[in-house]
């Protein structure tokens, strides 16, 4: 690929972004949409430049909330599954109840969780676990299933007990599996943590950004809303950037020299 | 003296379903020395070699093995493609509770005996057919086993790779002395690397013959020793009349 090439594929995406920005701009003037709808680009930006700690601060929040939940639901998603795998017993009696689990909306747990954990970063970091948690189980525990069975066999002749099996080659088949279910757990586990803060989160000098949507709202300062979702919608792209990486990483440890 | 039996199979049979694959077969090998099991395709050599193993159990009849450990070696070299060569040899070590650094020089030891010693770090992808398979071989030889079971362990391999493969397992089993049982389809390679040829009928597998090859050291010359071809045309004549025998049996039904 020549620079140039490499240049119009890097600015493309910002090309879109400004393209939105002036679509945005042209809605708000040609039908002249009051500024508690739908404010200017140019006022959520000095939104923003006017006090920005507030919304840096809720940034590095919801980012800690989303990355604990989804460090909590990658390490306990893969321990489960692999526990799962051990015994198709098991597997049977455990797993409809996890995907019996996933099928609860979110919005009906999250009020539990406040009775349980209280307000705060708890039932928000759980929040975020509870929904991202569930990709990973299944990409998981069907690429420990997907072990070559001619490796297997040879585990077998070499005497390798259940867990040395595991370690060395149920677990290493199965990153491929893994690394899909990591990244869509990394999109999920921003959105459980918005929903979380929403329902859980506190306001004051530390309020994560679901905590200054809603406060905007109730304010009507729609422009502080936008900030708050713009940036949400920036942490969640970070949040997957960093998995995304990791995962590349890891792909190509396990995977690329395949 | 002769030397003592080192695996003893008795009356072996072994059906799958309602087809009989292995028909009441019986034969020994004695302490250090070298079998190999020829016969058409899908007569049972595989499955034979598998029971002999442990991988697979008899329906009757008996296999025993008198002396200590075994290490096979599969028709694919089977080896973990996210470890380096160093590490795939050492695997069977490292599943024994071995240290990593104490592993590894076993490994390399191992991996010098079947001249890879330049190709340590590199992984499966990166080693040509040939070096998988002798990397499959070091895997089988890390434990110094006292039997070493080969199924087919050249068939993906070009002419030429080979025949300097059965030279250097050869060399290997003079020098070694383990005992060995290899599954082949070529005679050739029957002949040159065993001192027994035992020849199976199509299935379900019967023993039709055992053709002694030439004892004594091998080179790259003894391929085209008259002895070796004598053993080579033996044992191959008792092939072909076991595949007529056959094909005329199936005409009449």
């Amino acid at each position: 690929m020549t620079r140039t090439q490499q240049l119009v594929r890097a600015l493309s995406p910002l090309a879109t972004v400004a393209v939105v920005i002036l679509l945005w701009w042209a809605c708000k003037i040609l039908f002249e949409v009051k500024d508690f709808m739908l404010p200017s680009p140019w006022a959520v930006a000095t939104a923003f430049l006017a006090d920005p700690k507030p919304f840096l601060i809720g940034c590095f929040e919801t980012a800690m909330n989303a990355a604990i939940g989804f460090g909590i639901a990658a390490t306990a998603g893969v321990l489960l599954a692999s526990v799962l795998s051990l015994s198709r017993r098991v597997e049977q009696s455990v797993y409809p109840l996890t995907l019996l689990f996933q099928m609860v909306p979110l919005i009906a747990i999250a009020p539990l969780l406040v009775v349980w954990l209280g307000y705060g970063r708890p039932s928000i970091i759980a929040s975020a676990a509870i929904v991202s948690i569930f990709p990973v189980i299944a990409n998981t525990l069907s690429g420990l299933r997907s072990a070559d069975p001619h490796l297997q066999e040879l585990f077998h002749l070499l005497n390798a007990s259940r867990v040395k099996t595991w370690w060395k080659l149920a677990l290493p088949s199965a990153v491929p599996n893994i690394v899909t279910g990591l990244r869509i757990a990394a999109g999920l586990a921003t959105i459980g943590t918005i929903a979380g803060e929403f329902i859980a989160g506190i306001s004051g000098d530390r309020a994560p950004l679901g905590v200054l949507v809603t406060t905007g709202l109730r304010n009507f300062q729609t422009d502080r809303v936008f900030v708050a979702v713009l940036l949400a919608a920036l942490v969640g792209f970070a949040v997957y950037g960093c998995v995304s990486l990791a995962s590349r990483l890891l792909l190509r440890r396990f995977l690329v020299q395949r | 003296m002769l030397a003592p039996a080192s695996i003893t199979v008795e009356n072996v049979s072994r059906c799958f379903g309602e087809t009989l694959a292995i028909d009441r077969v019986s034969f020994e090998v004695k302490v250090g020395g070298c079998c190999a099991l020829i016969g058409p395709s899908g007569c049972g050599k595989t499955t034979l070699l598998r029971m002999i193993g442990g991988l697979d159990a008899p329906d009757s009849g008996s296999i025993t093995r008198c002396d200590g450990e075994s290490a096979f070696v599969f028709q694919e070299p089977r080896l973990l493609p996210w470890l380096t060569l160093l590490d795939n040899v050492a695997l069977p070590l490292r599943l024994r509770g071995m240290t990593r650094a104490e592993s590894r020089e076993r490994a390399a030891e191992a991996i010098s005996l079947v001249k890879l010693s330049d190709a340590h770090a590199r992984t499966p992808a990166q080693l040509s057919g040939g070096m998988r398979m002798r990397a499959s071989l070091a895997r089988a030889l890390i434990a110094k086993p006292k039997v070493l079971l080969l199924d087919e362990p050249m068939s993906g391999l070009d002419d030429v790779t080979r025949h300097e493969l059965d030279e250097e397992l050869r060399e290997l089993w003079e020098r070694e002395r383990f005992t060995v049982i290899l599954v082949t389809h070529s005679v050739a390679e029957a002949a040159y690397l065993a001192e027994e040829i035992i020849v199976l009928t199509p299935r379900p597998a019967r023993i039709v013959a055992r053709v002694a090859t030439p004892s004594g050291e091998r080179d790259a010359s003894s391929w085209t020793s008259p002895q070796l071809n004598t053993s080579v045309r033996i044992a191959s004549e008792a092939m072909l009349r076991a595949i007529t025998q056959d094909t005329r049996k199936m005409l009449r039904t």
